[in-house]
């Protein structure tokens, strides 16, 4: 295929906005499917179909006739939400064009607009779409004005569909064509930007390429640029619905090649190919890795699960090279693993992938972001688990992240916001008017304050208007202790936590009652401590438990209570032992839940 | 030798539903009496019984098998008699309510072999009586008792319950008091439960139950009043003068056979758990396909029967024999769960005397706590 027929592009979308809903829409355009065949094809997790978002890019290859012409569509779908949005620029970097498609009934959001950003930088081509134009609430003039103040363009090219409908979706299906540029070649090098690297058990590693310069076939003695490594291509191919093979992929083409590469991290993403025989001398640009920037120890719930659980992380890791891992020990929860994420919706995603696809069931305990800790001596460490913390007679100060924020919110919120940021220790760097209906909001947050329910605080108090973006800014010195739990007087080490010393009392007040609720009565009562060092800062008690009998037990009775003591006892099992006292899973989360407005 | 086998048959009609009850019980209809009678009846000329069993109680529970009419009731026990090898000392219990004891059905009681009369008494406070949804009074009992003790036998157990609405350790005192003037030689004690589905647990919000707090100590407080008037706790919730403790529920207690026969009935026979259809039209068709009314049957391992002798036969005041446990499962009690049992004796929730382990007192009332560690 000549290269001014491909077309390469992305669809920049805040979550729910429909992005895979109109991917679903070209797809029975083009007939790659047949239309109802499927819903949300693009989403191949089981995770993703129910819970309706998209976590993992996943490229379609599309054919269509225009004006006699036969044309190629490569279209990758990107997630929409935060967590995940190094996907996102994965894609921006291997197109030439983006629909920026946003929901009329909601406007542009916070997120939006960063990753409009990064495709302008990128030079792509950007096509304006309004979505959702059938629902009443559409409010389509006035995202048409928002949208044409963000880039400053002419309102006539703004696209207005209703992907769900249907309705206007062929049009835009040949702006792509018209609009966004055919890929070009600037050397005679090959050069090809892995923008994904997949682990199949039977074939190992499927490289997904977007090819800038040159071609690639079978037999071709490949190189990666940052290692040098050589390889023999296997096989290559384009992705139909399914994987194609295809002879080669040459320039403008996107396409996955296998290569004998047996782990993910030697055909890393963002890294260039080239052929051996003719190496190229400058790399693609590439893209930043993202960093984790949430910890939590994750252990298995039943302690004979441990070499299950270290084997499924492996495999894990196979596929999300964004997860790191390594092991950990835990007096109260045994032997398990620290793991790092990109965010709280990753480490959710992948609790509930460990459960759902390897069967394992898990405690783990509350997230944590990584501090930098200046000791006296001079030294410098990184904490990422806060029982870890150094004796603060070592310590000479304490750094946390901080990240820098965009809240965009309608000017009547102002207030509610500034509050909010105030109660989170938020800074506020600049405050710009976008249009009379929106501001933007710039503040720099530590990540501790907006970790938890930060953004349903935001929603909330926003009546949902409000919407938000963030990312890594630097650490900076705070005012920070760690607090640990002690329960019937004995230390949990797995539910230290850190904080800003105003806050200590309000979190430790908090967590006592909390942990009152989740841990069960046993026959003594049970002390519980928050302590800042030795003193004890807050305290709560559960009760003794002063019945537990079954009075009534003939013969009809006995299974019903034979089972009811079973529930007891598997009750038990899903417990961590401590001091006496069993302690349930849902208790080393008590953090999460704590009130901290 | 034959071996020992409690006999229970179940009649699950009453006049009206108490409001905290949850067992299956319909209202009286005299044709459906009749038919379920009769299929009861079925029930026992095919149960598969050879003479390797002796009847050692026979148990007629509800539902309020005090409504049962005289020529079903005759020709019911008859057909016992005539099936089964009947110990010549058996214990024959009928569960009666105040309301449905008469001159007439007490004599007809005795003409049929019956020696034990449990009631349901509850309280003797009207307003809880009243709260429980109960049809009679306090001094309604007291009549019945009476002539029981006149014209049936003067084997009475009275079933008394305590954790009920605006009930206080004063009333529940005084309903102690009144059952033990009427001389039962038996009492049984109940913390009210709200089950689902009951007109108490379903109108929960409206009533004022006794925190846990209290039911305990009027728990402990009954155990000590019963003692001075000599009746011995011999369960978590019976007590009984001296040799008349309920025979039929010790011998269950103590892991023997049963056989339960009619709808809702439950068995333990040839090392299988058996409940029978729970709802007489389910079970009258099943009679009819099959001549029994068996609607699920499990045989249990013998790790599942020694756990299960744990679990009841703690319940016995007496514990449980150790060397005697030793005998018929070949395993040491305190060895398989040594560390269960040494965390409890050294906390003082179990004891052991005469090579018996038992509960202490303070294990009783939170002895969930404890067997669900021997599961
Ligand atoms: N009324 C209406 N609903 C739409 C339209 N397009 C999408 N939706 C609905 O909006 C919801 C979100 O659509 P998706 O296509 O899953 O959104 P997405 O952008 O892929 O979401 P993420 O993958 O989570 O980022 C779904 O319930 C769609 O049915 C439209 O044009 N009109
Ligand atoms: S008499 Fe007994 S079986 Fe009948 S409703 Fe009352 S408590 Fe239930
Ligand atoms: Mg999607």
């Amino acid at each position: 295929m000549n290269k001014d027929n491909i077309r390469n592009f992305c669809i920049i979308a805040h979550i729910d906005h429909g992005k895979s809903t109109l991917a679903d829409r070209f797809l029975e355009l083009t007939h790659t499917i047949e239309k109802g065949e499927m819903e949300q094809i693009l989403d191949d997790m089981d995770l993703e179909r129910e819970r309706g978002i998209t976590i993992k890019a996943h490229p379609i290859r599309m054919e269509y006739e225009y004006q006699d012409r036969e044309y190629i569509l490569n279209l990758i779908d990107t997630p929409g939400h935060v967590d995940f949005s190094y996907e996102v620029s994965r894609s921006i970097a291997s197109c030439e064009g983006a629909l920026l498609l946003i929901d009329a009934s909601q406007g542009i959001e916070a997120q939006t607009m960063s990753n409009l950003y990064i495709a302008m930088e990128h030079n792509l081509e950007i096509i304006p779409v309004i979505n959702k134009i059938d629902l009443k609430a559409a409010e389509v003039e006035r995202t048409r004005s928002e949208i044409i103040e963000l880039m400053g363009i002419p309102s006539a090219e703004i696209y207005e569909i209703s992907a769900k409908m249907g309705t206007n979706i062929e049009g835009l299906l040949q702006a792509i064509i018209k609009d966004i540029s055919p890929p070009i070649s600037v050397q005679e090098q090959t050069r090809a930007l892995i923008f994904d690297s997949i682990y199949n058990q039977y074939r190992g590693v499927i490289i997904h390429v977007r090819i800038f310069d040159g071609e690639l076939k079978r037999g071709d003695k490949i190189q990666f640029c940052s290692t040098g490594k050589n390889f023999e291509i296997e096989d290559t191919g384009h992705f139909g619905i399914e994987m194609q093979p295809c002879e080669k992929l040459s320039t403008g083409d996107v396409g996955y090649i296998i290569a004998g590469v047996k782990e993910v991290r030697q055909a890393k993403v963002g890294d260039t190919v080239t052929l051996a025989k003719n190496p190229t001398k400058t790399p693609l640009p590439g893209f930043k890795n993202p960093k984790p920037m949430v910890y939590s120890g994750i252990y298995p719930l039943d302690k004979d699960d441990y070499n299950n659980l270290r084997d499924a992380l492996a495999k894990f890791q196979l596929n999300d090279t964004s997860l790191i891992y390594e092991p950990e020990t835990s007096a109260v929860l045994g032997f398990g693993f620290r793991c790092g994420f990109l965010g709280m919706l990753h480490l959710e995603i992948f609790k509930e992938r460990l459960e759902r696809e390897y069967g394992l069931a898990i405690i783990s305990t509350a997230p944590s972001v990584e501090f930098k800790v200046h000791l006296n001596n001079g030294k410098e460490k990184l904490i990422d688990n806060p029982s870890q913390l150094p004796d603060p007679g070592e310590i000479e100060h304490i750094e946390e992240p901080i990240m820098d924020c965009e809240i965009l919110v309608p000017p009547d919120y102002i207030g509610n916001i500034m509050q909010l940021a105030h109660d989170r220790r938020g800074i506020q760097k600049n405050l710009e008017t976008i249009d009379e209906y929106r501001v933007s909001i710039h503040y720099e947050f530590p990540l501790l304050e907006i970790l938890y329910d930060f953004y349903d605080k935001l929603k909330s108090v926003s009546r949902g208007y409000a919407s938000f973006d963030y990312s890594f800014h630097g650490y900076r010195a705070s005012k920070l202790k760690k607090i640990d739990i002690l329960v019937n007087k004995e230390k949990v080490d797995a539910m230290s936590f850190i904080v800003h010393e105003d806050k200590a009392y309000t979190w430790a007040k908090s967590i006592t009652e909390k942990l009152k609720e989740i841990i069960p009565r046993h026959l003594f009562s049970v002390p519980i401590q928050a302590a800042d060092g030795k003193r004890v800062i807050a305290r709560s008690t559960i009760k003794a438990l002063r019945k537990n009998v079954t009075a009534k037990c003939y013969g009809g009775d006995i299974t019903r209570k034979r089972k009811l003591l079973e529930r007891q006892k598997r009750g038990k099992k899903r417990m961590r032992e401590t001091g006496e006292v069993n302690i349930p899973q849902e208790a080393f989360l008590a953090v999460l839940k704590v009130d901290r407005s | 030798m034959q071996k020992k086998l409690a006999l229970y048959l179940h009649f699950p009609f009453c006049t009206k539903k108490c409001n905290y009850c949850n067992f299956y019980s319909i209202p009286y209809d005299a044709d459906l009496v009749h038919k379920y009678c009769s299929g009861l009846r079925q029930e026992i000329i095919n149960f598969p019984y050879k003479n390797d069993y002796k009847v050692i109680t026979i148990y007629l529970g509800g539902g309020s098998p005090s409504l049962i009419p005289f020529h079903e009731l005759v020709s019911t026990i008859n057909l016992i008699r005539e099936k089964f090898y009947l110990d010549k000392e058996i214990e024959f219990t009928l569960e009666a309510n105040p309301i449905h004891v008469s001159e007439s059905k007490a004599e007809n009681w005795r003409i049929t072999g019956v020696n034990r009369i449990s009631m349901g008494a509850q309280s003797f406070n009207d307003g809880e009586l009243s709260k429980l949804g109960r049809l009679h009074s306090s001094t309604e009992i007291g009549i019945a008792a009476n002539k029981i003790k006149e014209i049936c036998c003067n084997n009475i157990s009275l079933d008394l319950m305590y954790g009920i609405p605006g009930q206080t350790m004063k009333s529940w005192l005084n309903s102690l008091q009144k059952a033990i003037k009427l001389s039962p030689k038996h009492i049984s004690s109940y913390c009210l439960k709200l089950e689902k589905e009951t007109f108490l647990a379903e109108n929960k919000a409206k009533y004022n139950f006794p925190d846990e707090e209290l039911e305990r100590k009027m728990y402990y407080k009954m155990i000590s009043e019963l003692q001075k008037k000599d009746y011995e706790q011999y369960e978590i919730s019976n007590f009984g003068k001296k040799s008349y403790y309920s025979r039929h529920n010790t011998h269950i207690w103590e892991g023997g056979e049963y056989v339960g026969l009619g709808a809702a009935a439950h068995s333990f026979y040839k090392m299988q758990r058996i409940r029978n259809k729970s709802d007489i039209k389910s079970y009258l068709n099943k009679l009819k396909e099959t001549n029994n009314g068996i609607d699920k049957k499990r045989k249990i391992s013998t790790q599942e029967f020694m756990v299960d002798k744990i679990m009841l036969g703690l319940r016995l005041n007496k514990g449980i024999s150790l060397p005697k446990f030793h005998a018929e499962f070949g395993i040491d009690l305190l060895d398989k769960f040594g560390e269960q049992i040494n965390k409890f004796l050294k906390n003082n929730y179990l004891t052991i005397e005469d090579e018996r382990l038992k509960f202490t007192s303070k294990a009783l009332f939170i002895s969930n706590s404890i067997l669900s560690e021997f599961i």
